[in-house]
């Protein structure tokens, strides 16, 4: 069985790629820069002994073209499953950001999601496939900073309720992430108030719940913070400053 | 600079004798590496186990290239890997042992990487046998932000290649390393302990043997017994047994140092020192050790270490040739006495080797002395380092924190060498550290 992941050069989808490789899943990894994705592959083929092919995709263009994915796919075992761990945040992004780079993180952070989603839905319902999104507990409320993130995740939870919806009597497994930090470049230089968690723990949990559906927060300790920000009265959460 | 890749971090030295806050990049893609300004001050880094500030500066950016730890060819024919320079070398030995492989030169800690291993051309437990880390370095590549990425080996590049080695990160960012492999002859070492009563001793048992490990462990305060120790020597076992696998906790330069003061001082040192000459004496002469254990044995024992507290430790390694080794251990021995040293233990090992750039190697007898820190302990050192030169002696620039410019450059025989071409190759000289500070490398 084969896994594409998009965002599969780094962070989380580095440790998803070790882990569905660990368990003997052929894998597509896909980012901007083929020599992480190659090194990876390289990597992967050495210590867990499968097929890895590495992908070239810049996320952030418009329009998406597949055929690179779908070139290497027929080298593949069928297609079982779609992991979207790619995302992107901006030291700018705030209320008030430039159209360009309001526009990449849109098309990064939801858009293209979405058009990958679209794009392989019908080989992933005839292999009742698996598709997993991530989101942010930016998504909370929306606030100063990270306006733009917090807007496309939120999209992007809205468009994996309807996929949920659609898949729910077509077989296929969908589950969506609320992540909390994590301890990858993502985040590296903030200062954060929680402990930041490691990326193979969450990625261990997140091939256990694969077949499953549902919307998961990751640590779950997120669940309380992000309810307890949602409540919050506007008159305290308008003077908060993270 | 890509958005958000770089955090202020309080950087310590592995002797804790260091520490200071500087910018830090976790680079885990090649853009990432690449990004900072082509003109700007860096340093890359492995494990950060160095005990001086070698892999860290004050106004130096710290490219720390532990994500960059991929496998990325194997040659089962030649038996050699090429893997990034972040691999740590229990990485290494866990994916070499169960396919009855092995790397022969491994510093005693398993978080070291193999960045850090040729840029300290380190050494293993008998360098006399198997030389230090670059000899079974077949090729590497360097990044450097002004000459971009270079291919160098023994034959390609060849002074290049023999500046990396041994170059402590001046000569750029190593991204990836050809290690030449060798056949696993057995999955566990017999380790044989034989008591000495003197470093002369201990010299001459190991000059007389050229076992696969042969290093000896001494008690080095200055009282009645000083000197006294265990030489080492083991040899492939022919058990049937599989190599086990190494648990531990792992010991950073910040975690050996919660302790906010030190546990040893000279009676401590003695006590300590005493129990463990007594529980070797009930010991077998001879006792199986898994080769994880055998290679890595400050993993399970972290004590010594951490007792050392926040103040820190010093420890100093020199290389005398053997024709001056007897004098020296007799000089050594009356330096510690008279000035009744703030020692603690000792140890010797043979080494074989070639010279290069910044490193300590060549052919004689390694002395390596750990010392806890006190009011005595840096003029001891001095007076040490005074011994050394008239013995013709070589340092480890890895292991000591406060060598200065004079002591490298009569200590190093290649250091003028290395710093004409260095500064003929980074005109620059980005590649900064405190160390390269201190010894003037700016
Ligand atoms: C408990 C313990 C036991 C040890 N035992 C031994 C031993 O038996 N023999 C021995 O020789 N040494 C020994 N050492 C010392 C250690 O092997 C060296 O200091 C080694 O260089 C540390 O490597 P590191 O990965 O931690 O790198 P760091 O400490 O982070 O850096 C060390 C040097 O390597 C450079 N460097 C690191 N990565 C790269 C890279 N990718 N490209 C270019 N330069 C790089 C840095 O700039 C710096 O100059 C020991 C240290 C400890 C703490
Ligand atoms: N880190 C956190 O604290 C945190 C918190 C909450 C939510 N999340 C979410 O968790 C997911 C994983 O984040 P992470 O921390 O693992 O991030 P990361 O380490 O920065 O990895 C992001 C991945 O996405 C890829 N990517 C980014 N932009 C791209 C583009 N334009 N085209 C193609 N690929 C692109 C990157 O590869 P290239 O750069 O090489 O293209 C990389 O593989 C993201 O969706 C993120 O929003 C993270």
């Amino acid at each position: 069985m084969t896994y594409i992941i998009v965002g599969g050069s780094s962070g989380l989808g580095r440790a998803l790629a070790e882990k569905f490789a660990s368990q003997g899943c052929e894998l597509v990894l896909v980012s901007r820069d083929i020599r992480d994705t190659a090194a990876l592959a390289a990597d992967i083929a050495i210590r867990h002994g499968v097929k890895v092919s590495p992908v070239a995709m810049d996320l952030g263009c418009s329009p998406l073209t597949f055929d690179a994915i779908d070139r290497v796919l027929s080298d593949h075992l069928p297609l079982k499953g779609l992991l979207l761990p790619a995302g992107i945040n901006d030291d700018d992004d705030e209320v008030g950001l430039g159209a360009e780079k309001l526009g990449f993180i849109t098309r990064v952070n939801y858009l293209a999601p979405c058009e990958l989603l679209n794009h392989y839905l019908p080989l992933l319902v005839a292999n009742y496939g698996i598709i997993v999104g991530f989101g942010s507990v930016a998504t909370a409320r929306g606030r100063t900073r990270n306006a733009a993130y917090a807007a496309a995740k939120n999209a992007l939870a809205s468009y994996f309720e309807s996929l949920a919806h659609y898949g729910a009597d077509r077989g296929i497994s969908c589950q969506y992430y609320i992540l909390g930090y994590l301890d990858t470049n993502l985040a590296f230089s903030q200062n954060l108030l929680f402990p930041r968690a490691a990326p193979d723990r969450v990625a261990n949990v997140v091939y256990s719940k694969r077949l499953t559906n549902g919307t998961y927060f990751l640590p779950r300790l997120w669940y309380i913070l992000y309810r307890v920000i949602q409540f919050l009265p506007w008159a305290i959460f308008k003077r908060l400053t993270f | 600079m890509i958005d958000g890749l770089v955090r202020k971090t309080r950087f310590t030295s592995f002797d804790g004798t260091l520490s200071l806050c500087t910018e830090h990049q976790r680079p885990d893609r090649f853009s990432h590496l690449e990004s900072p300004d082509r003109t700007a001050f860096r340093i890359p880094r492995g494990g950060g186990y160095a005990y001086s500030a070698a892999s860290f500066g004050g106004h130096s950016l710290v490219q720390e290239m532990t994500s960059f730890n991929r496998f990325l060819e194997f040659d089962p024919v030649q038996l050699t890997l090429k893997l990034e320079a972040g691999v740590r070398l229990i990485d290494l030995m866990e994916w070499a042992l169960p396919r009855n492989l092995h790397f022969p030169v491994l510093p005693g800690y398993p978080l070291i990487t193999v960045g850090g291993c040729v840029a300290a051309d380190v050494h293993g437990k008998n360098p006399h046998k198997d030389g230090t880390f670059s000899d079974w370095v077949k090729q590497l590549t360097l990044y450097h932000p002004q000459h971009g990425y270079i291919s160098c080996s023994p034959d390609e590049h060849p002074d290049l290649f023999s500046m990396t080695c041994g170059g402590y990160g001046l000569t750029g960012v190593i991204t990836n390393v050809t290690l030449q492999l060798a056949e696993l002859p057995a999955p566990a070492i017999a380790l044989a302990r034989k008591r000495v009563c003197s470093l002369s001793e201990a010299n001459d048992c190991l000059s007389s043997q050229d076992s696969d490990i042969a290093y000896s462990w001494h008690d080095a305060s200055p009282g009645a017994s000083f000197g006294r120790g265990i030489v080492f020597n083991g040899s492939w076992s022919r058990t049937t047994q599989q190599p086990r696998p190494l648990t531990f906790r792992p010991m950073t330069a910040d975690s050996r140092a919660r302790l906010p003061f030190s546990a040893w001082n000279g009676l401590t040192a003695r006590v300590a020192n005493a129990a463990v000459l007594l529980q070797n004496r009930y010991q077998n002469d001879v006792s199986e050790t898994g080769i994880l254990a055998a290679s890595f044995p400050f993993a399970s024992n972290i004590y010594f270490h951490t007792l050392f507290g926040k103040p820190g430790l010093r420890e100093t390694q020199f290389l005398v040739s053997e024709a001056k080794m007897g004098d020296c251990l007799v000089a050594l021995e009356k330096l510690i006495r008279d000035t009744a040293a703030p020692t603690m233990m000792l140890s010797l090992k043979r080494f074989r080797g070639t010279q290069k750039s910044l490193s300590m190697s060549g052919t004689g007898c390694l002395v390596a002395l750990d010392c806890y820190r006190n009011e005595k302990t840096d003029a001891f050192l001095r007076q040490l380092d005074q011994l050394l030169v008239d013995m013709g002696g070589q340092i480890n620039l890895s292991k000591d924190s406060r060598i200065s410019q004079e002591v490298a450059e009569l200590a190093i025989s290649s250091f003028a060498g290395f710093k004409e071409r260095l500064f003929e190759y980074d005109k620059e000289r980005i590649m900064r550290s405190e160390l390269s500070h201190r010894l003037g490398l700016l």
